[in-house]
């Protein structure tokens, strides 16, 4: 059960990561019409970018539960205090507070421009999926880090990180292929233009994290 | 988790960030090196053999390998000698390059190294380390080395491009403002500029609304000795800004008692600020310094211990800077109410709150007729409607006002004033910006290359 929520949690993170500005910056980069230029090397692009995603996710989560498990986590202690964690994370999500501490990098632009695109995507892919490496759009992220910690278990840390991976590749690969289309224009301007989409997605974030609090406080 | 594993971990935290901030600022760290007497051709060599030694001494910490905390005793104690001998050679106040460029060599950084390396000594004391594998702790350690070599820091300088602001060794109207009774007048918020005498150096400080790096930089400007400050705001001094062809905010220009100018550049914090003021009164007192900086080719220079810095820096750095992109070193698109802010079409919106304007400036309801402030149609004296005029997006009116072929190309999103803001370029094959210098590739595609830029300010927070 504690696994379950713990994997929608990721997801729901890792969605929520698009509005970020490397997010919506990367929509543009792969499309069609973007810097890939053409629909074969927007769909290679979207290939490479899911797999760094899912693989920058692995990274980040697995050795952060990896360390757990060194560190001889996995307690009630710790496990009570990664409830703690992701009940206040919860609510900051609830309330859709700014988030602190936040990582004011992105991925390097040039990239785009001095290689190939889907090779660029690719690292692009892994920056985002660290998750670390850039702007955070919400608070799971570092609830998650602390539960992976707590939880002491590499193959669940591993399991939150491909499916935080597959959560912010997710939105980039759905909208990067038709970005240059009306439809795909008018989706991704209403993802600038209209805040209550991403509150909404903040406060999915907040009850999957609430009920990944009582999962661990009970664990 | 113990305490000694506590104290293994915050040690390898501790020798992790020397490595990064070192890795950060390789420059800088490559000049706080001559302070220790090594020569600045093996400077940069150094630098990176000393970031890898710190960063393997952390990776062994933190891996809880038993040689470790000797090793890293055994280097601090060799920093401890090196400082030792630069403070006793009269090094005091020179930059430490202990954590990156920051701090300065003094008896207490003399101290903190003496510190660690007996805290580093006594570890095995504590107890073991943690039992982290040493793979996955290098691995850390060389990512979090990585992260911060590519990182791009500031500049120390202001920068400073021919063709933007008034040409430097000439005199500018801009004295105009600081002479005579115009020097007593308030500034445009409501601020009386500070009266300058012959000595003092006349900093015009250019500002624009809503420019977050404007309010860090005029309480500098305020805080300047010596320094008569006149600030003027890109809405309510056009004239001023049209005069001293002022790219974008912040820019600052430095003014000798006559008008004519020493210094000039784009300034984005009180460092950048004090290179102008810097350069300026070098320049005053007949010193080569800026033009040997110039002639550097814009390596960002750093005089040790004096605080000064160099002026000249390139377009590609302070690019990299200027967080919200490229705005304040290419000029903006033209526009009709100023600023190049465009909805998702490329069409114009007044800067200030978003609303839609037609291209003569006038803002317009959803039918395109012109209304006032307030929202009602405006009317002529008879009472009747204005005729509307066209909305043409800002790029394509641009090329058809300077009779070049252009078009929207790339995008890309920075975080600015706290939201999420697409930087977007107007391209073109020209070889030239809008304001005559040389084109950049921006974030166009093809063989084209920047013309000028507009932006779309969205309403995610960052």
């Amino acid at each position: 059960m504690l696994t379950a929520l713990l994997l929608t949690t990721a997801l729901a993170a890792g969605v929520t990561g698009a509005w970020s500005p490397c997010g919506l910056s990367l929509v543009e980069t792969l499309a069609p019409d973007g810097f890939a230029r053409r629909l074969r090397t927007s769909l290679a692009a979207c290939a490479t970018f899911a797999i760094g995603a899912v693989a920058g996710g692995a990274i980040t989560y697995g050795g952060l539960a990896l360390v757990g498990a060194a560190l001889g986590a996995a307690g009630s202690a710790a496990l009570g205090a990664a409830a703690v964690v992701a009940a206040a994370a919860a609510a900051a999500e609830a309330r859709g507070l700014r988030i602190a501490p936040q990582i004011r990098h992105q991925v390097p632009e040039a990239w785009r421009r001095v290689l190939a695109v889907p090779v660029a995507a690719a690292g692009y892919g892994v920056l985002l999926g660290l998750g670390f490496t850039t702007f955070v759009l919400s608070f799971a992220v570092w609830a998650l880090a602390g539960a992976s910690i707590a939880v002491g278990d590499p193959a669940t840390g591993l399991a939150i990180g491909l499916a935080f991976g597959a959560g912010r590749a997710l939105p980039v690969i759905s909208l990067a292929p038709f970005a240059g289309s009306d439809r795909g224009g008018a989706i991704t301007a209403a993802m600038c233009e209209r805040p209550a989409i991403l509150l909404a997605l903040r406060r999915i974030d907040a009850i999957a994290l609430a009920a990944c609090a009582i999962a661990l406080g009970t664990a | 988790m113990d305490l000694a594993t506590s104290a293994w971990l915050a040690l390898a935290a501790i020798l992790l960030a020397a490595a990064a901030l070192k890795a950060a600022d390789r420059t800088g760290t490559a000049v706080a090196l001559a302070a220790y007497g090594v020569p600045g051709r093996f400077a940069l060599q150094a630098v990176g053999a000393l970031v890898a030694v710190e960063a393997a001494l952390a990776a062994g910490l933190a891996g809880g390998v038993a040689g470790a905390p000797y090793a890293a005793a055994g280097v601090l104690g060799g920093f401890l000698v090196a400082q030792v001998v630069a403070l006793a050679q009269g090094s005091a106040g020179a930059p430490c390059g202990c954590f990156g460029a920051g701090g300065r060599l003094s008896r207490v950084t003399a101290g903190r190294t003496a510190l660690l390396a007996c805290a580093c000594a006594a570890l095995p004391l504590a107890g073991g380390g943690p039992r982290v594998p040493l793979v996955l702790t290098a691995a850390v350690a060389a990512a979090v080395v990585v992260l911060a070599a590519g990182r791009r820091s500031a500049p120390r300088g202001a920068l400073e491009i021919d063709g933007e602001g008034p040409a430097v060794g000439e005199p500018s109207t801009l004295a105009a403002w600081f002479d005579g009774e115009r020097e007593y007048e308030s500034d445009s918020r409501g601020r009386p500029p500070r009266r300058a005498d012959r000595g003092h150096v006349r900093l015009a400080l250019f500002t624009s609304p809503g420019c977050a790096l404007c309010k860090r930089v005029a309480p500098a400007a305020d805080g300047l000795e010596r320094v008569a400050v006149r600030r003027f705001d890109e809405v309510e001094d056009t004239e001023a800004w049209a005069a001293a062809r002022v790219p974008g905010a912040p820019f600052a220009v430095a003014l000798d008692g006559d008008g004519l100018v020493l210094a000039k550049g784009t300034v984005n914090d009180a460092r950048q600020l004090d290179s102008i003021v810097a350069a300026a009164r070098g320049r005053r007192r007949g010193t080569s310094r800026r033009a040997f900086l110039g002639r550097a080719g814009g390596v960002a220079a750093t005089a040790v211990g004096a605080g000064m810095v160099g002026a000249v820096i390139r377009p590609g750095d302070a690019e990299a800077y200027h967080f919200c992109g490229h705005i304040y070193t290419t000029d903006g698109c033209p526009h009709p109410t100023g600023l190049p802010r465009i909805d998702r079409r490329g069409l114009p919106l007044r800067a200030r709150d978003g609303r839609q304007v037609d291209d003569l400036g006038r803002l317009i309801d959803r039918f395109g007729r012109p209304v006032g402030e307030d929202g009602l149609v405006l009317t002529d004296l008879d009472g009747r409607p204005l005729p509307a005029a066209p909305r043409t997006p800002v790029c394509t009116l641009t090329g058809a006002s300077t009779g070049i072929r252009v078009r929207t190309d790339g995008a890309w999103y920075r975080c600015c004033d706290g939201r999420v803001r697409k930087l977007v370029d107007c391209c073109s094959p020209n070889r030239t910006r809008i304001n005559g210098d040389r084109a950049l590739r921006g974030y166009c595609y093809d063989k084209r290359k920047v013309f000028c830029v507009m932006y779309f300010q969205s309403s995610v927070p960052c």
